[in-house]
């Protein structure tokens, strides 16, 4: 007990001396907030990092279409997308801006979790308290807003808002990011975003249709299953009709082209916007020329306008018989 | 008891107090740069308010399309053409600008119609027609029009044209209308100032030459005769309309951004603390982007800085006491070339997130003089922490040190050299290019 008032006086020493170094000593700054980088994320989150591995997200910088049409980034305006700083740093919804180091990551894991002061941003509701990034609850990152920032700069966000409701659903993640379970049963957002490159995501925004009416052989696209039109965002995707026709040899003739959905860029004055908006249906009937005894027709989709046809992906092909 | 207690305390507060004045600061507190305050303010909105008066009006379709209808009476010939002449004569000198340049502007645009409107902006465009024109450099594509924008931009002291006038006359001609460019060309090198010993139009070799000189003059100076003295500002119709451009690095979409970072940089020094001022916007990304055309603007800031005695260093330091602005702020610091801003940008490479580490790496590489070599060989000898840099900085601080140290083969690690893609590693080899010589 006689010991007590020598211990406080210790300490009150001690306090003493941490605010004189606090008074005296001039703020050193230092920058640092969260894990370094996104190869951080990988050693609790394995599983989601692999997923994102193969997504196109993780191939935004390195992606050889991205160099073709950027000049190798010469143009240096696409980095802001293809290498952004964290989304959260933005308002919801306001363009991203490009960042300085480790973009040959791409849209990596902090471009849309880390969060402003630093802790990793997540759309679960109760995140783990004591993990080491510092998760915390953002209800932005399951709003469109939070995809916006790149994914509207071609208008993609805007035709999503102009779809039909049963369309749209709820945000970007019911068909880019779909409910998922790893191992241990654990719940969560696939994070391999399946869009333009993958069939099956294609399969499920447009079917086609064909026949013949009254008025010969007809062929259609409907975009059945996207929130957005088809093709969307980046304005060298194309999705083009053919046909082509059987003479009565049984030779068919080569493929020929009917029709092409996309958006121009702001210079192909010539050009309009043809792509399929949301819930839309296009359909045309393709005269059947003399001599012809069977057609085909095909919606292929291109991921650049000049894409070979063996290089597209053919979403679907109609034989057309009287 | 409670007094004894408590004077025990206070006399134990105090002698900790008088204990740690009484010893030496620890060693490893090192003390980051100390900046002035910074605040924001509307610049933009208040340059606006001042100089709306001097830009060119604001004309709505119906008045470019009226404009546009004269210019096809002048084409027609006879009477109304003459009429349509005496018409567009007439009008105030700042409208007709501006309804020309709607009519350029416009895509689609008959050719008949958008030449003759460049020919009426050459012949009596006023001087605020240079930033919107400029402009049109990025995307014209008539031959004979992108000679006319560029001698009209020539006519008006700026030879960022001058590029587009040697690609033509180095083209073979495939047809008539790109030989008319062509000759059209060819007429406006005579009008570039002269140089002793340098007879206009006398020889073509000669021309050339002479035009190449003034092209590698204007690229690296922004000026088109060694002699010719750096304006310390715009006229006053220049700098409204160069305000009206700058407000595009507020927008949304990207293409008004690149686009006003595209005619910025093409611009005279003058531009350079406009770009300054505008980093104290209250808009982040008027901001962000000032600064970033800074940076991309790149030779010609010292030249002007030089001549104007403008303190660049100083005039952007303050910005590095603000972390969201700091990476940008060292890359347009690295652009000046002045070896000035190295301390900061040191500290910032190694006391920075890797974000201000890469961009400080960046700016290091443009403008570190030749006695940072020992504390870069020191960086690079610690394998551990160098490793730790972004690639980016990694590739920039060897560039550097092959630099300073040119009799080193400039060999890369080869996963560092792979993580680059060409472009990036082409940018900094540019870099590695323009810096300014210095002494061993």
């Amino acid at each position: 007990m006689k010991a007590a008032p020598a211990i406080l006086a210790l300490a009150a020493t001690g306090v003493g001396a941490w605010v004189l170094v606090k008074l005296v000593t001039p703020p050193v700054q230092v920058e640092v907030r969260g894990p370094m980088t996104s190869q951080d994320c990988a050693a609790c989150h394995s599983a989601v990092f692999a997923e994102w591995e193969e997504s196109h997200h993780a191939f935004a910088y390195h992606n050889p279409e991205v160099r073709k049409l950027s000049n190798d980034f010469r143009n240096e305006e696409c980095l802001a997308c293809h290498a952004p700083r964290p989304v959260l740093d933005f308002e919801p919804g306001e363009r991203v801006l490009a960042r300085s180091a480790d973009r040959g990551t791409g849209v990596d894991c902090l471009s849309c979790h880390q969060g402003p002061q630093g802790g990793m941003a997540s759309a679960n509701r109760t995140p783990s308290s004591s993990a080491p990034c510092q998760p915390y609850h953002e209800t932005r990152m399951s709003s469109v807003q939070h995809c916006a920032s790149c994914h509207n700069q071609h208008g993609t966000v805007d035709q999503w808002r102009a779809a039909p409701a049963h369309l749209k659903g709820e945000s970007c993640l019911d068909c880019h990011m779909t409910e998922t379970f790893r191992e241990g049963g654990r719940r969560g957002r696939h994070h391999g975003f399946p869009a333009a490159h993958n069939r099956e995501a294609l399969l499920r925004a447009v079917r086609v249709e064909g026949g013949f009416d009254d008025q010969g052989p007809w062929f259609s696209v409907e975009n059945y299953g996207a929130g957005h039109n088809f093709p969307t965002d980046e304005r060298s995707r194309a999705a083009d009709v053919q046909v082509r026709w059987q003479d009565a040899d049984g030779n068919w003739g080569d493929w020929q082209h009917v029709h092409r959905f996309r958006d121009p860029y702001r210079d192909e004055v010539d050009l309009v916007n043809t792509q399929l908006p949301s819930g839309e249906t296009w359909r045309e009937n393709l005269p059947m020329p003399d001599g012809a005894t069977l057609g085909e027709a095909r919606l292929l989709y291109r991921t650049q306008p000049y894409l070979p046809d063996d290089e597209s992906e053919e979403l679907g092909r109609v034989e057309l018989k009287p | 008891m409670i007094r004894a207690v408590t004077a025990r305390l206070l006399l134990g507060f105090a002698s900790g107090l008088l204990l740690l004045g009484a010893c030496e600061r620890p060693p490893e507190v090192e003390p980051g740069p100390q900046y002035e305050a910074f605040t924001t303010r509307p610049v933009l909105a208040e340059w606006e308010a001042e100089t709306v008066d001097q830009a060119l009006p604001s004309l709505d379709q119906d008045r470019v399309e009226e404009v546009r209808d004269l210019l096809d009476a002048i084409g027609a010939g006879g009477r109304l053409a003459h009429a349509a002449t005496g018409q567009l004569q007439d009008m105030d000198a700042r409208e007709r600008t501006a309804a020309l340049l709607g009519v350029v502007e416009d895509l689609r645009v008959e050719l008949d119609h958008k030449r003759a409107a460049y020919a009426w902006l050459r012949d009596t465009g006023s001087p605020g027609l240079l930033p919107r024109l400029t402009l049109r450099l990025k995307y014209e594509k008539d031959l004979w029009s992108a000679v006319c924008l560029a001698d009209t931009l020539l006519r008006h002291g700026n030879g960022s044209g001058l590029d587009a006038i040697a690609a033509v006359l180095e083209r073979e001609p495939s047809d008539a209308a790109e030989e008319a460019a062509r000759s059209y060309a060819a007429t406006v090198i005579p009008q570039l100032p002269a140089t002793e010993g340098w007879e206009p139009g006398a020889d073509f070799a000669a021309d050339w030459e002479h035009l190449t000189k003034v092209r590698a003059l204007w690229a690296a100076e922004r000026r088109l005769a060694p002699d010719e003295e750096q304006p310390a500002a715009f006229e006053p119709e220049v700098h409204a309309e160069i305000v009206q451009m700058c407000k595009r690095l507020r927008s949304q979409p990207l293409r008004p951004v690149d686009d006003a970072r595209f005619v910025l940089i093409r611009q005279r020094g003058a531009v350079v603390p406009i770009l300054e001022q505008l980093s104290f916007d209250e808009d982040r990304y008027v901001r962000e982007h000032a600064l970033q055309t800074l940076s991309w603007m790149g030779v010609p800031i010292r030249p002007w800085c030089e001549a104007r005695a403008y303190d660049y260093v100083a005039a952007l330091r303050s910005k590095l006491g603000v972390a969201g602005l700091r990476p940008r702020t060292c890359e347009a610091l690295g652009a000046g070339r002045f070896a000035a801003a190295t301390e900061d940008l040191h500290y910032w490479l190694q006391h920075g997130s890797r974000e201000t580490a890469a961009a400080a790496a960046d700016a290091l590489l443009r403008c570190a003089g030749q006695d940072y070599l020992p504390s870069l060989q020191q960086l690079i000898s610690d394998a551990e922490a160098f490793a730790r840099f972004p690639a980016e900085a990694q590739y920039s601080l060897y560039t550097l040190w092959f630099a300073l140290e040119p009799e080193l083969e400039a060999e890369y690690p080869p996963e560092l050299f792979d993580a680059l893609p060409e472009g990036e590693r082409e940018r900094r080899s540019r870099w590695a290019a323009e810096r300014v010589p210095t002494e061993p």
